[in-house]
């Protein structure tokens, strides 16, 4: 059978291929076609923009190592004074600013893109992605834990993604449980420090740490920081929320601002959810919407005068679908109630879009909403 | 392979060697910014994105791969980096013009042949090329813009080889299948203008040389 041209450019020797075995008009398209995209120029930085970029960087790198060096003066210094005092205090602390750094720089690197994956997964520090099978509800890395922890001492993190429309538990090296919702990546250690535990969150979890008083666990994310001994409460932080919210269930948490949030520490008691406004930066303490913020694990939305616009970025997360309105009258308008999320999206919609005024339309996983 | 001298830029930065680590710079600054400027239409975000790349390499040089495809290591870090930033100025500001992956740019003349009858046709496949799913075009422009091999390609846009091929492959056919329609739809308009036809003869005979 003739090849077509779509089968010889996805070879692995285009140009070869097109020469010795297309028809005419197969390799007249190829070429076209392979022209193109090779003739496409490369754009170049100008060599003002090319030098002042590198002189940029080596500023950069040259300030991180003084201060570095400074660091390490002073830690030094530190573990001199510790000698003198007799005090272990110094001795086998970790610099938390150097774990925190890297918890950072992995969580910024190991992302994949959320909205172009499909199944849960998992980076590995090594660079390794695993897809985590679609029945598969709990991830359970407690257990990996004991024969890792013999094998080797050094501690790589790892990146769990979770896309939209899914969901998923897993259970943390130290027993903690976090039962990641929709459009959460959450990056943590092989291994946890002896002396603390970090994790990064982007999106929302409900996390039930496991109580070591010995080592506190924090919850970094974006916006907010939590700092925990053992409790159970739920932090929300996604990119595209114009808030960030944590929720205590159980225990005690202390709230802290981070990046560009900066607050007083609060210590929050159960039963309390705290809600930071990302434009104004206020941060309100209240009692009452606690159920509203984890109904997300019983496959429930409550909504307490939840303006339409919140309502429809819940469910484009929940259902892994892109929700387009095309018509502004209604986007002001709130909604009370409970949305059962195991429902289909299009049966919450026409609860929400009255059939009689609105018309929907659906067309994979992308539905548009219009008035009639 | 020329990247076997990248290779060792790359070991010899890891190493401490503040040489290789300008060289690297050097080597490749250009092809990232080419290939991040399609990404993203703020010339800044991709400027800042390429010094936090450069700068968290050197500071995290200690833990880096000695053993590593260099050209697909950072075209991929870079993606993520773009990415990223591209998602906080949108949280920012509005006016950010953001693309998700566009082959042609604004800035970029093409090359013109003497010949009119092809360049209406290059014109024409450009803009089908233009019209296919950003990943798709993303796809052909590391393939074939940047000769890249599938397995880098995929490694920089974090799928599997097959997913891969497969986005080519529906890439080149979606074109195939544009091209052979607009063919039809000419080849139509000719019939009805049988001048034309003769004056085009002599053209057509030429385009095929080239």
């Amino acid at each position: 059978m003739e090849r077509k041209v779509e089968d010889i450019l996805s070879g692995d020797s285009p140009r070869e291929d097109l020469d010795k075995e297309a028809a005419a008009d197969v390799r007249k398209l190829g070429d076209r076609i392979l022209n193109i995209l090779q003739s496409t120029k490369s754009l170049r930085l100008s060599s003002e923009a090319h030098v002042t970029l590198w002189t940029r960087i080596e500023e950069t790198t040259k300030n991180a190592r003084r201060r570095n060096r400074q660091i390490k003066i002073l830690r030094y210094s530190a573990v001199a004074c510790a000698f003198i005092a007799l005090s272990f205090f110094f001795w086998n602390r970790q610099d938390p600013d150097i774990s925190y750094n890297s918890l950072l720089y992995n969580a910024m690197n190991n992302q994949n893109l959320i909205t172009e994956e499909q199944e849960v997964s998992m980076r590995h520090g090594d660079g390794q992605n695993v897809r985590i099978s679609d029945g598969q509800e709990v991830i359970d890395l407690s257990l990996d834990q004991k024969y890792e922890n013999a094998r080797k001492k050094t501690s790589t993190f790892n990146t769990l993604t979770v896309p939209y429309g899914k969901r998923i538990e897993v259970i943390l090296p130290d027993n903690s449980k976090v039962w990641l919702n929709a459009g959460s990546q959450l990056t943590f250690p092989t291994i946890f420090d002896a002396a603390e535990r970090r994790v990064y969150l982007e999106g929302e979890g409900y996390f039930d740490v496991e109580s070591d008083v010995k080592r506190p666990f924090y919850v970094h994310t974006a916006n907010l920081e939590v700092k925990v001994l053992g409790t159970t409460f739920n932090i929300s932080s996604y990119k595209d929320d114009p808030f960030a919210s944590t929720v205590l269930l159980s225990g005690e948490i202390e709230l802290q601002g981070a990046g560009e949030t900066l607050f007083e520490p609060q210590i929050l008691k159960p039963g309390t959810a705290a809600v930071l406004r990302k434009d104004s930066k206020h941060l309100s303490i209240s009692n009452e919407t606690v159920e509203d913020h984890i109904s997300w694990r019983q496959k429930q939305l409550i909504l307490k005068n939840t303006p339409l616009a919140e309502i429809t970025t819940r469910l484009e997360r929940v259902y892994n679908t892109d929700i387009t309105v095309e018509s502004t009258s209604g986007s002001n308008e709130t909604f009370s109630g409970r949305l059962d999320l195991t429902q289909p999206l299009t049966s919450l919609l026409t609860t929400l879009y009255n059939p009689v005024e609105y018309q929907l339309q659906q067309e994979e996983r992308r539905i548009t909403i219009k008035k009639k | 392979m020329t990247n076997y001298s990248h290779i060792e830029y790359w070991q010899r930065f890891i190493q401490g060697d503040q040489e290789a680590f300008r060289s690297l710079y050097d080597l490749y600054v250009n092809a990232l910014f080419s290939y991040a400027i399609r990404y993203c239409a703020d010339e800044e975000i991709v400027k800042d994105s390429i010094h936090d790349l450069f700068v968290d390499l050197h500071r995290y040089r200690s833990r880096l791969n000695l053993h590593v495809n260099v050209k697909a290591y950072l075209f991929g870090s870079l993606r993520r980096k773009v990415v990223e930033s591209k998602r906080k100025s949108i949280d920012r500001s509005i006016s950010a013009e953001n693309y998700r992956f566009r082959l042609g740019l604004d800035t970029e003349d093409y090359i013109t042949l003497s010949d009119d009858k092809e360049n209406e046709v290059l014109t024409k496949l450009r803009a089908e090329m233009e019209k296919l799913p950003y990943r798709q075009k993303e796809a052909l422009y590391l393939r074939f813009t940047c000769e890249m091999s599938y397995e880098q390609v995929a490694q920089i846009m974090d799928i599997s080889i097959a997913s891969c091929r497969t986005l080519i492959y529906r890439a080149i056919k979606d074109l195939r299948l544009r091209m052979e329609n607009n063919k039809i739809s000419q080849l139509l308009f000719i019939a009805f203008l049988p001048v034309r036809e003769s004056n085009d003869q002599p053209i057509t005979s030429r385009s095929m040389l080239i």
